[in-house]
């Protein structure tokens, strides 16, 4: 069986450690089924390394045990800068999804359903940015944070 | 079924439909190729190319050497312009893979001096009990074998033999380059597999029939005399630089490293991991009928005994089994942990109806 890799988004992950978001619990909802997904051998779930490395060990090691690390490197910076998309974070994803062949994503985004993927989006709210169509000509060039120095992430 | 899992289903395992009056469009069109793709892809063109090229004037590569340097090149091709933490990875799984090797290497020097008895009669023994007083290895060549005639069975059983030292380095090179986590899957699986065959062949030394038959070197003559002729239907198809040094090869090779059998074990191995990946169960059946031609072609050629085979397919599934079981394990303890903290339920459990 091949499993289907799921890419979680920050949106997503914020929404689902914290008790007080407005989507945690449709996320839950949606994360308790991936996990069905995962344990069942369906699924990997993975968040970008950026992603993970604002949470904290316990969160890692909880919440978060069934997701992997997708290393974020400098080439999907470099790559993000290329693409057309409300914002750094959005982008970096794009790139993630495409260079990893992942063809999920959990997210709180609904920027990502005019891609041919399979969302699993918490909450039906509007786009957090411009639909990549509606967004001038030309590529949004992003000040993509540089690198930050090597530090452990829990893992 | 829960009403959770049936709610799951619909609402939340669908993806969402918000906008499915809009055209969906590949992500591959908002993001920019990877030039390093084209260059992988025209490099693994250019090396299928070479291979073919040096396939047919030179012959197939078999040597150790050879062997490595072609899977590395390979591997090095398929991480061009991949990022340095993969690179990383691949210096560490470099390194366990020889350590691996050199072990199993070290394996005949151990065997050599641990000096546990030689079993010959006893896997004889256990055959004839399996096959009711017959001796499976004579009776197939008295049924088959032909010293005048190479048939084609005798070809489809030579290719067959030496698939051995081909099939898994080229499942192991495209594992290698295609998934780190798949690699590692395989590779505990072959690893385990590996060690206990190791084990296998130190404690429990084991003449194969050619050797148990003998009247030359050995003088057992425990069975009905048997030509050892493996060679012969791959040397007619043109591979003759390949089986002279096989034969070289056997000179350095431990000789009565039969129990069990390898070369029966990697035939299932390779098919079986790849197996679920395989969608038409015609296909499904074919696969799994190349370690049954394995087996047979080995107790043709005299090779082995039929229960170092089976005992091969056992530590297959037995390595399988175990690292299937320990996967599943993690998968439910990570699960469960996630569940814990954020007060959900596992959706997927059955409900016994009352």
């Amino acid at each position: 069986m091949k499993q289907r890799p799921i890419l979680i988004d920050g949106g997503f992950v914020a929404a689902l450690v914290d008790d007080d978001h407005s989507l945690h619990a449709a996320a839950i909802e949606i994360y308790g089924y991936l996990i069905d997904e995962f344990q069942a051998n369906r699924m990997r779930l993975f968040s970008p390394s950026t992603v993970l490395r604002t949470c904290s060990r316990d969160v890692r090691r909880s919440t978060l045990a069934p997701v992997e690390t997708m290393w974020v490197a400098r080439q999907h910076r470099t790559a993000a800068k290329h693409v057309t998309a409300p914002s750094a974070d959005v982008a970096i994803v794009m790139v993630l999804l495409q260079r990893e062949r992942c063809r999920g994503l959990a997210t709180t985004d609904a920027f990502y359903d005019q891609f041919d993927l399979a969302v699993y989006r918490a909450g039906s709210g509007e786009p957090v940015g411009p639909a990549a169509d509606q967004l001038p000509d030309g590529y949004f060039n992003y000040e993509i944070e540089p690198l930050p120095a090597r530090q452990s992430t829990g893992e | 079924m829960s009403e959770t899992l049936e709610r799951a289903q619909t609402q939340v395992g669908a993806p969402t439909e918000t906008d499915s009056f809009r055209p969906k469009r590949p992500i591959s069109d908002a993001v920019p190729l990877d030039p390093w793709y084209v260059v992988r892809m025209v490099l693994f063109g250019a090396y299928a190319v070479a291979y073919v090229w040096w396939f047919i004037t030179e012959g197939l590569i078999i040597d150790r050497i050879s062997v490595g340097i072609s899977v590395i090149v390979f591997i090095l091709i398929g991480h061009l312009g991949r990022p340095v933490r993969r690179w990383g990875w691949l210096l560490f799984d470099l390194a366990c893979y020889c350590v691996m090797w050199f072990c199993y290497e070290q394996s005949r020097g151990w065997a050599d001096r641990a000096g546990f008895d030689l079993q010959v009669e006893a896997p004889r023994n256990i055959d004839r009990f399996l096959f009711l007083g017959t001796d499976p290895n004579v009776w197939m060549q008295r049924q088959f074998y032909d010293p005048k005639t190479i048939h084609w069975y005798d070809n489809v059983a030579s290719t067959t033999y030496f698939t051995h030292f081909i099939f898994p380095v080229i499942a192991i090179a495209v594992v290698w380059v295609t998934s780190h986590r798949e690699w590692a899957r395989f590779m505990k699986r072959f690893a385990s597999l590996l060690i206990v065959a190791c084990a296998g062949f130190v404690l429990l030394p084991t003449a194969p029939p050619w050797m148990a038959a003998d009247r030359k070197t050995y003088h057992y003559q425990i069975i009905a005399p048997l030509a050892r002729h493996t060679g012969r239907g791959f040397r007619d198809l043109g591979m003759k630089g390949f089986v002279n040094q096989w034969q070289s090869a056997l000179d350095w090779g431990n000789a009565v490293a039969a129990m069990p059998s390898l070369h029966s074990a990697f035939s299932l191995f390779v098919p079986a991991f790849f197996l679920p990946r395989i969608k038409w169960k015609w296909l499904k059946a074919v696969v799994l009928c190349f370690p049954v031609i394995m087996l047979t072609s080995l107790v043709y050629f005299g090779e082995h005994w039929v229960i170092d085979g089976l005992v091969g397919w056992t530590l297959v599934g037995l390595s399988f089994l175990f690292w299937g079981w320990f996967e599943n394990r993690q998968r439910r303890v990570r699960a469960g942990r996630a569940r814990v903290i954020l007060g959900i339920s596992g959706n997927i459990k059955p409900v016994v109806a009352p």
